[in-house]
């Protein structure tokens, strides 16, 4: 069939582009090492400086930023579907927010580490998460998708802020730079501890929201509707708040907030490959990977030798990319 | 299958919706739901549906009881379409009368050669194999109606609860979905549906139930159920009661209040037809 042909078409692709990006990304960057050295450097080290800055510096950043991108886009999508709105995503929801703080409240203790981190990030996340839930639940015990897009915007201003005040009490003379990293996003601290730890969460968090694909499908129906087909949506919700708020607060703790990914990216795959969450799950995964890869080089390329912030440069093509998608698609999906 | 509610309550919260509601319903009969906004007519397709408890009284399902029943088994058992529903994403049709298939399907699990063939016979039943690769944007309100009704019917479900099939549509897609609804009772479906408009539920339904604050104020055939006293009652309107000279179905007849005053709500029915048509 040809819908078919035009999915297997489009995952070859992007499977072949993840693969590209992750091997390029090591090339790019203040010293340039050209593409077939840092592939031999990645598979056999030689001791040498540009050795330790493909492996040690520039491979982890790549598959970090990878595994961070794909874990926001999983979370956008699963996020929309759930809520039925294109404009959920973990950070306009507030939860990246929560995550933050959850994070600068672990290190305020002194106990930072590459598990302490996004623990924290991930309390601080669900209290978002439930917060919002709670809040943009109407009486009827719907959610209207306004209240929720406000209360989401409101709860992540307000946890911004005490980020902010707990780094500002906190952090000493690196206060503006670390509120800096939280606020806007940054690959910059990626090692390989980091990656163990984000690499587990993001492949579990994937293979968990792929088996209730169908169910988010059921749920495009409405609560009613996919309760008229067996589905229980407030057990399900619950699961997959928990799943998205794991995702999105595991890459905040090693990454800070990065906008825009987990809103645009479904978005695009959706105009490509349709609403089907059995596709559009996996699709958005490997485009978000992609994505914030290149995004990073392009933050540690551009004003070379100085860095970017990652929110930055995913802001500056998102933001204008999701307006012209609202303008040209009147009526579409927003209602 | 046979459905038997035996002294149905609910209440939100403690707000009384339904009270002492009883009912029993054989299989491929067409139970019509009407009386006034309310008046407690969803609320008793959500408590038959599961997704309501009742809070006294009880439902059995060919002698078990709903409660008995997991959400995925009363799935298998009855299709619904609730009122006004949105597809939250531009699905095609065929991917949304798919959706049929949730309560027989593991959660990886493909659909097979059963699944596909009750989801070509859904579509089939409700006429809308042409649409099969359309998105469901592009369609009507009527075609969209007919494919929210394949996805209960690709449920292969024992009876259907449907709340206001036909609001908001026009007549020629009101017919076809009430033909399609009778066609399925004929084959055996129960079929319990709410609807407001009297005469369209008169003329399809081998029974109704009027219900006024969550009671049923009158149970039986149509021309038992819809008198001028009880529709008064319910509905605070003079109406007059006449038969459809094609059909044979009782109609309801608005009165206006000046008229009513005059008594023509006693006037029988070749008079108030001749009314009708004068003004």
């Amino acid at each position: 069939m040809k819908g078919n042909k035009r999915k297997a078409l489009a995952f070859s692709i992007l499977a072949g582009l993840a693969l590209a990006s992750l091997i390029g990304a090591a090339t790019v960057g203040p010293v340039t090492i050209p593409l077939g050295k840092s592939l031999a450097l990645i598979f056999r080290p030689d001791g040498s400086l540009e050795s330790a800055i493909v492996r040690e510096i520039r491979l982890p950043r790549a598959l970090l930023g990878f595994a961070i991108g794909l874990a926001l886009a999983l979370a956008g999508a699963a996020l929309q579907g759930l809520f039925r709105n294109p404009l959920a995503d973990p950070y306009i929801l507030g939860i990246a927010g929560g995550a933050t703080t959850g994070a600068a409240v672990v290190i305020a203790l002194g106990w930072s580490g590459p598990l302490t981190l996004p623990l924290g990030a991930f309390l601080g996340g669900l209290l978002a998460a439930s917060l919002v839930y709670r809040l943009a639940k109407t009486r009827a015990g719907r959610t209207s998708p306004f209240s929720l897009i406000l209360a989401g915007v409101a709860l992540g201003a307000a946890f911004a802020s005490v980020t902010s005040f707990i780094i500002f009490f906190t952090a000493g003379d690196r206060r503006l730079s670390e509120i800096l990293f939280w606020g806007m996003g940054s690959l910059g601290r990626a090692n390989w501890p980091y990656l163990w730890a984000m690499l587990p969460v993001a492949a579990l968090g994937w293979l968990a929201l792929q088996v209730r694909a169908r169910e988010l499908n059921a749920l495009a129906l409405g609560e009613e509707g996919a309760q008229h087909l067996g589905l229980e949506p407030e057990r399900f919700k619950k699961a997959l708040l928990a799943l998205t708020t794991l995702l999105t607060s595991t890459a905040v703790a090693f990454a800070g907030t990065i906008g825009f990914v987990g809103l645009i990216t479904p978005h695009i795959i959706r105009l490509i490959l349709g609403p089907d969450h059995r596709f559009l799950l996996p699709a958005s995964a490997l485009a978000g990977g992609i994505f914030l890869v290149w995004a990073d080089a392009a933050a540690r390329t551009v004003l070379r030798p100085a860095e970017l912030p990652l929110g930055v440069i995913t802001a500056l093509v998102g933001a204008p990319f999701f307006l012209y998608l609202l303008r040209t698609r009147p009526g579409g999906e927003m209602r | 299958m046979r459905i038997s509610l035996q002294n149905l309550s609910f209440a939100y919260d403690s707000r009384p919706v339904l009270e002492g509601i009883t009912l029993e319903l054989g299989e491929g009969e067409i139970l019509a739901l009407v009386g006034p906004n309310g008046s407690g007519k969803s609320t008793l397709l959500r408590n038959l549906a599961g997704i309501l408890r009742p809070t006294a009284g009880s439902v059995y399902l060919d002698f078990k009881e709903l409660q008995k029943f997991t959400p995925r088994e009363l799935a298998r058992l009855f299709g619904a379409v609730e009122q006004e529903r949105h597809v939250g994403f531009d699905f095609t049709v065929r991917e949304l009368v798919e959706l049929g298939r949730l309560p027989y399907l593991g959660r990886l699990e493909r659909l097979g050669p059963e699944d596909r063939a009750a989801v070509w016979r859904a579509m089939a039943l409700t006429h809308i194999e042409e649409f099969a690769d359309r998105p469901i944007s592009t369609l009507s309100g009527g075609e969209r109606q007919r494919v929210f009704l394949a996805i209960a019917l690709a449920q292969e479900p024992k009876a259907l609860l449907l709340d206001e099939p036909t609001a908001h549509l026009d007549i020629n897609y009101q017919l076809e979905i009430m033909e399609i609804i009778r066609e399925r009772a004929r084959a055996g479906l129960t079929v319990i549906m709410a609807l407001h408009d009297l005469n369209l539920a008169a003329q399809y339904a081998d029974r109704m139930a009027l219900l006024h604050r969550g009671r049923v104020l009158a149970l039986g055939r149509p021309e038992e159920v819809l008198t001028p006293e009880r529709i008064k009652e319910a509905f605070g309107v003079e109406v007059a009661i006449t038969r459809s000279y094609p059909t044979g179905a009782v109609q309801v007849q608005l009165l206006p209040p000046a008229r009513a005053g005059q008594g023509l709500a006693r006037l029988g029915p070749d008079e108030g037809r001749d009314e009708d048509g004068g003004g």
